[in-house]
Parts: structure tokens; C-alpha cells; sequence
């Protein structure tokens, strides 16, 4: 198998309708696919599957990476090999669609329980301990002030979702409606107002932490 | 305090945990997902090379410290490149 094309040789090949083009498909196809596959098969939470199910995976996801590496073609700056960009896109195709759906599994499991959003859920006096409780009494009193009173309610739900449930960043970004830049940016900005708020009142996160110990 | 209270306390208290480290990560300029990906695979050549790709790149490093979905594929992208060295 010639997956020791050099860069050129890769476009060159996957720009070249016909049999050309063929063959490198053919060849990107199956190097993904191996790696995906190992890679799936070393992940804990796959374990219980069986290595049929675990190449069927791998090859849906390396079929849906190789129709975006080709959209993507036009991006590809050659600062990497090219086969590391593929494996790339690869990567962020297979582990997106693997979030999705363990998301799904859990917000089914969740959907009688208590996965609604809880804008005071850090006040509750069992979650500090009896160590540094007045530091923490304070800096939570700031986070959750910072949180109820200045942050929009976009921004709390964000920053509670991706913490607190690990929502997926993808599933998110399409449940309010703004691309994934945007849903960053929106919980960056959160980040740095509470972390400005506890520094404003010489509460550094740091040693907020070390008073656990 | 019954056990699922205290199971839940303790989710709670890591919880807490986990807003502090996320907030003493938290820098004021920072790689947006997008960002941090289009530079990731020369990260990670960089890394296999030997090469300390937290001098080079500082800001992905900082972006993999906060963002676990980036670090995840990181991770995966390293054992994957990984399996060609075998
Ligand atoms: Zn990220």
C-alpha cells in the first residue's frame, strides 16, 4: 500500500479523477480505518462491543472522514504530513460522533431525573469542607452572585451545561443556535468575569484549591 | 446523611474542584476550539518528534489544559500516529 506518498503525492493523487484519485481513496480508507479501529478498541466505554461492531464503527467513521478530508482538500497547508491532517479530521469526526451519542444515552437516562438546570446548585453547605470553609463560603457566595446577577442566562446555562452535565460543546452549540466559535467565546467570557470577580476580592482560584488539603 | 446524599455531595465538592481549576486555567487571551484543531496536527508532530511542543505552541497547550474535548482527540490523535511507529 502506498501510504508512503509524500504530501504532493497525496494531493496530487486525490485531485486527479479516476484512478488515481481511486486509489488513494482506497489507500486513506483503509489506514484509517485500522488505526480508528485499534483506537476503538482500547477506549473503556467500548469494551462490551464486539470487534465485528468495533470495524462496522470504524468504517462508517473513516467513510465520513475521507468525504471531508476531500471537501477539505483546499485547507490542507502542508505544515503536517498529510496523513496526520487526515488522522486529525478523522479524530474530531469519530470522538464528535461518539460524544453525541453517549450524550444521547445519558439525557435519555436523565430525562426523569434531575439533569434541569440549577442556577444555585454550588450553594449547598455540604460541598464545603470543614477545612478552609470561610474562604470557600466566600468565593462560592462570588461565583454564584457573579453567576445569578451578572452573567446572562445564556451564559450561566452554557457554563453549567458543559461543566456540570458535560454536555457535548457540538450538541450545545446547536441547541442555541450559534456556531461552536461563538458557544466558546461565550464561556471564555464567563471564565474571566467570575475569575475577575474572586481576584477583586483577593480570592485567587489557586488558593481557594489549596485550602482542600 | 443517607448514601446517595453523600454521593452527591461529593459529585458536588468535585464539582467546585473542577470550576477552580477551570478558573485558575483561564487566561484572558485564549485558542478557540478552531483555533487550537488547525494547529493541533502540527502539535502533535512536534510531540512525537521528541520536540517540547508546549515552548513552540504555547496557547494549545493552555487550550488542552481547559478544553477536555480538544485534549481527548489529542490523546487519540497521539496513539493513532503512534501505531505507525510500531
Ligand atoms: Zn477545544
Amino acid at each position: 500500500m502506498s501510504i508512503s506518498r509524500n504530501n504532493d503525492a497525496w494531493i496530487e493523487d486525490l485531485q486527479t479523477p479516476g484512478p488515481r484519485k481511486d486509489a488513494a481513496i482506497t489507500d486513506l480508507l483503509a489506514w484509517l480505518q485500522k488505526r480508528l479501529f485499534f483506537y476503538l478498541r482500547d477506549r473503556s466505554d467500548l469494551r462490551s462491543r464486539h470487534d465485528g461492531e468495533l470495524q462496522d464503527m470504524s468504517a462508517d467513521f473513516a467513510q465520513e472522514s475521507v468525504l471531508i478530508i476531500l471537501q477539505k482538500m483546499d485547507q490542507f497547508q502542508g505544515r503536517s504530513k498529510f496523513t496526520t491532517w487526515a488522522a486529525k479530521i478523522a479524530v474530531h469526526q469519530a470522538l464528535g460522533e461518539l460524544r453525541r451519542a453517549r450524550w444521547r444515552d445519558i439525557s435519555l437516562q436523565a430525562a426523569t431525573q434531575d439533569g434541569a438546570f440549577e442556577p444555585d446548585f454550588l450553594r449547598r453547605k455540604d460541598v464545603i469542607s470543614p477545612e478552609g470553609s470561610a474562604i470557600q463560603k466566600e468565593a462560592m457566595d462570588v461565583v454564584m452572585d457573579v453567576m445569578q446577577n451578572e452573567l446572562s442566562e445564556r451564559q450561566s446555562r452554557a457554563l453549567y451545561a458543559r461543566l456540570v452535565l458535560g454536555e457535548p460543546s457540538s450538541v450545545l452549540a446547536e441547541e442555541l443556535g450559534v456556531s461552536h466559535n461563538t458557544l466558546y467565546k461565550l464561556i471564555h467570557d464567563a471564565r474571566k468575569r467570575l475569575k475577575a470577580r474572586l481576584l477583586e476580592r483577593g480570592l485567587s482560584p489557586e488558593e481557594i484549591l489549596s485550602s482542600f488539603k | 446523611m443517607n448514601a446517595s446524599q453523600k454521593g452527591r455531595s461529593s459529585d458536588l465538592q468535585n464539582l467546585w474542584q473542577k470550576l477552580l481549576r477551570t478558573l485558575s486555567l483561564t487566561h484572558e487571551r485564549e485558542l478557540t476550539c478552531d483555533e487550537a484543531q488547525d494547529l493541533m496536527d502540527s502539535y502533535v508532530e512536534l510531540e512525537l518528534a521528541g520536540e517540547n511542543p508546549q515552548t513552540i505552541l504555547p496557547k494549545v497547550s493552555q487550550h488542552l489544559r481547559i478544553c477536555p474535548e480538544c485534549k481527548e482527540e489529542h490523546d487519540a490523535l497521539i496513539k493513532i500516529l503512534k501505531m505507525d511507529e510500531d
